[in-house]
């Protein structure tokens, strides 16, 4: 049986920082299609 | 200043010498690294614990991707496929406000046939529930027990989609009918293609399902399986939410 290697700390940190990137302009993006409809712009 | 090694084995890039073995140790010739399949016949790639544990002697830090990768990687996939859906889910709010009247004169409801749909997706991620659970506890026939009664879901919801496009089809809402026909088509169809694509997940994690009980991973295909059809079947709900009952 073999156990995975674990990811360096630097992929780690790379990735997590990626997915904030992305995550947070999927986010700002969803509020602003709220911000729109709600303010009828 | 420690001693400089003589072999410079022990000596770090810069030169400098960063362990000092016993001497005895620094004349012992350097044991070479296990190689999987070195003396043996050649061994399968080791994937998501694909080897499931068979042949192989080697180093305790060779079973493939790193541990966490493979999620990070599934959550940009989910995350692209959410953008996706949300600038369609946007354009069909978009349309839907400015119209009159909505669904425009002439163009059928969203049929209640909806609710099966709905039911089945519910029923199947349900059932999917167990599996991880089941894989945790080792038990390969059950875990395929749980896979296959999701894929079977996942299977009639697709021809009860079929029926009710069908039905609207026959009722004269085509795509070229007016936006409503085009998205309604094309949200209802995309998230199909992507049950589709869960279907082809579910079926390899089903065909996967002894190496994933055997594998050491926290996170085998079952559980990327089981999360990607959960969030199909969210993505599902948001859908019907704004389709039938909005």
């Amino acid at each position: 049986m073999h156990t995975p290697p674990p990811m360096s700390p630097e992929d780690r940190r790379t990735l997590t920082i990626a997915f904030l990137i992305v995550g947070g302009g999927f986010v700002a993006g969803v509020l602003l299609l709220f911000v729109f409809f709600a303010t009828g712009l | 200043m420690a001693p400089m090694d003589q072999t410079g084995l022990f000596e770090s890039g810069a030169g400098t010498a960063v362990l000092d073995p016993p001497r005895e140790e620094r004349e012992r010739p350097r044991p070479r690294r296990a190689r999987p399949g070195g003396g043996g016949p050649p061994e399968p790639p080791r994937d998501f614990g694909g080897g499931g544990g068979r042949g192989g002697d080697g180093d305790a830090h060779e079973g493939g991707a790193p541990e966490g990768s493979a999620e990070i990687g599934f959550a940009f996939l989910l995350l692209s496929i959410a953008t996706l859906f949300v600038a369609f889910l946007g354009a069909y709010l978009f349309m839907r406000r400015n119209a009159e009247v909505w669904p425009p004169p002439g163009s059928p409801r969203a049929p209640d046939g909806l609710w099966i749909s709905t039911g089945l997706l519910v029923a199947s991620s349900a059932a999917l529930a167990r599996a991880p659970l089941e894989r945790r506890r080792r038990r390969t026939a059950q875990v395929r027990r749980w896979l296959g009664a999701t894929l079977l879901l996942g299977v009639v919801f697709l021809l009860v989609q079929s029926w009710l496009w069908s039905d609207l089809l026959a009722q004269g809402l085509t795509t070229d009918s007016n936006a409503y026909g085009t998205l309604f088509y094309s949200l209802t169809g995309l998230h199909a293609l992507h049950v589709l694509g869960g279907l082809a997940f579910l079926g390899t994690a089903l065909l996967g399902a002894a190496a994933a009980t055997a594998s050491p991973r926290r996170r085998t295909p079952v559980e990327f399986a089981a999360w990607y059809w959960h969030f199909i079947g969210g993505l599902w709900l948001v859908l019907f939410a704004v389709l039938y009952l909005g």
